[in-house]
């Protein structure tokens, strides 16, 4: 029989029935989950939903995106990921490359991309007892696909793309950052990102094969907001980016005293965000990972015990993954030396969905090339340097300054711009745009345009006018020359 | 100090000019939480504040009435 990421997961909570499963919202335990899962996966095959079907799965959804996951892979149906807002292109070319039909959307308004899809219908319908993992109606083995869903790149490079994960690519790389993670049966776990991330699902699938209890929540909170839910819910383990990272720092055990736990992905973290959180909390065990959708999941982790050590380090590969540092000319980077990151193994995919232009760019015989670049000390420790192209992290989300430089191109009251990255204190990274405009600078009026196209993390933090943007013979940006020009005109 | 924070945040958060100091910014869906945490930041800078991101919550910052007050408050 082949691997179902299902099977492992409620196998899992048929073994704890009574444990708490999902806290701090709908509060179900192992045994209330698995019939949630039952009752839908009834509803799903009274619907007519087949093995082999494409099902799109909105977020922002509390627990039945989870319960939607779960019944739509023990069916054997493939769930298609997405954000709430999902933009007009997006969903049109999600639908023209899935051929979805149906959405699973019940709480939340479709938004107008999917108004042609049939919406599920979800009355959390209470299903039989479930016993054993036999009880269930599993896709006969005739029927079922290896594919596990796709979910979608932030699309900071262009229209996003669809990463299909496999059964297989779930399974072996839960089962590898599980025995990395060691969470606690006793832990109680949050997540402060949107559930659509492989990050996301990653957390939820590993916390319940530990027999952990699971917590999420979708929307961006003010740092004190996060500070009050995870002290309220008495979480024990957070898993967030670098920028939520240093608030806990700065709550310390006074406002957190049950966290004991917490993994930092998504970015880099800084060695004083470490110090300050090794000095907060004494006794922390702090995990620093790196992953990517394109691989299942994580990629490398860097275990408690050598954060002192290896400091802003994302660790080394977990098993079953092999990475490689690549120079610009194609050869090994040494130790020490930057170049681009390169990942191959089992728990790499085979390519984005329907997209080979973009699989012939970032696939070839030495695996997967991330764009990330990073560098390995002699011990081969892997240390992030950021991308390869103009994409940044802002309080841990991506962002193109490609995608904002286009934008702002766009405005009438704008002749030239060029947009970059520049370091924050709070934000990690912030968008500066350098703009060239036509008549008197309005930031007000430029804001509000820009908030009609841009996600707001892509919206400048800083606007700096200037006479003109220093271009070469070929039209690209003289990064020099525009230093010199921004440095004749003082502090902004 | 009120018309200056007024017009920062209506600057930061690219607002009409004639808001009222009264209209809800957030519970209302009219901005996502993120701006509200960016505009933390960006009042911290162009004010020279030192407002602590720990003794801000998303209610302290729902108006522009809400977000003077806090500002005053803790500045």
């Amino acid at each position: 029989m082949r691997k179902n990421i299902a099977r492992y997961v409620l196998g899992a909570l048929v073994a704890d029935a009574d444990a708490p499963c999902l806290v701090g919202g709908a509060e179900l335990t192992r045994g209330d989950l698995l019939v949630r899962v039952r009752g839908r996966i009834d509803e799903l095959l009274d619907a007519g939903i087949t093995a082999d079907e494409f099902v799109v799965v909105l977020c922002g959804r509390a627990e039945r995106f989870w319960v939607d996951l779960l019944a739509l892979w023990v069916i054997g149906a493939k769930p298609v990921c997405l954000e709430p807002d999902v933009p007009d292109d997006h969903g049109a070319n999600v639908l023209a490359i899935t051929g979805a039909t149906r959405v699973c959307s019940a709480g939340i308004d479709a938004p107008p991309a999917f108004a042609e899809l049939v919406p599920i219908d979800d009355t959390e319908r209470v299903g039989d007892p479930v016993a054993s993992l036999r009880d269930l109606p599993w896709a006969g083995a005739d029927h079922q696909p290896d594919l596990a869903g796709l979910i979608f790149t932030s699309g900071t490079t262009g229209l996003p793309k669809g990463v299909p994960l496999t059964h297989e690519q779930l399974v072996m790389n839960a089962l590898a950052t599980r025995d990395r993670l060691r969470l606690r049966r006793t832990d109680r776990l949050m997540i402060a990102t949107p559930f659509r991330f492989i990050s996301s699902i990653s957390h939820f699938i590993v916390t319940l094969l530990c027999g952990a209890a699971f917590h999420g929540v979708e929307t961006t909170l003010m740092p004190k907001d996060l500070m009050t839910e995870l002290a309220n819910n008495r979480i024990t383990a957070f898993g967030g980016s670098p920028f939520h990272a240093q608030f806990v720092a700065l709550a310390g055990t006074e406002r957190l005293p049950d966290l004991r736990w917490l993994m930092s992905s998504g970015d880099h973290l800084p060695a004083s965000t470490i110090d300050q959180l090794i000095a907060a909390f004494p006794d922390l065990e702090l995990h620093v990972v790196y992953g990517m959708a394109e691989m299942g999941g994580r990629i490398c982790t860097l275990p408690p015990g050598e954060v002192g050590r290896k400091k802003g380090s994302v660790g080394l590969p977990i098993s079953g993954i092999e990475l490689d540092v690549y120079d610009e000319s194609g050869a090994l980077a040494a130790p020490g030396e930057i170049g681009e990151v390169h990942v191959d193994g089992p728990f790499r995919f085979d390519g984005y969905h329907e997209n080979r232009a973009a699989n012939d760019a970032v696939l070839g015989p030495r695996g997967f090339h991330t764009g990330d670049k990073a560098y390995r000390d002699e011990d081969g420790y892997l240390f992030m340097a950021g991308r390869s192209d103009a994409v940044f992290k802002r309080s841990g989300l991506k962002v193109s300054a490609q995608v904002i430089t286009d934008a702002i191109k766009d405005l009438d009251s704008i002749e030239d711009a060029f947009v970059r990255a520049a370091a924050d204190q709070m934000e990690g990274h912030v968008p500066v745009a350098y703009v060239v405009v036509r008549g008197e600078f309005d930031r007000t009026e430029t804001v509000r345009r820009l908030r009609e196209d841009l996600a707001t993390n892509h919206i400048p933090k800083k606007f700096v006018p200037i006479p003109s943007i220093p271009r070469t013979g070929s039209g690209k940006v003289d990064r020099r020359a525009l230093d010199a020009l921004i440095e004749t005109l003082g502090p902004s | 100090m009120k018309d200056k924070i007024r017009s920062l945040v209506i600057e930061n958060l690219g607002l009409e000019p004639d808001i009222a100091d009264e209209t809800l910014l957030f519970s209302s869906g009219l901005l996502d939480s993120l701006s509200a945490v960016s505009l933390l930041f960006s009042l911290n800078d162009d004010l020279g504040i030192t407002l602590s991101p720990l003794d801000v919550a998303l209610d302290d910052f729902d108006s522009i009435e809400l977000i003077v007050a806090t500002v005053e408050k803790y500045s």
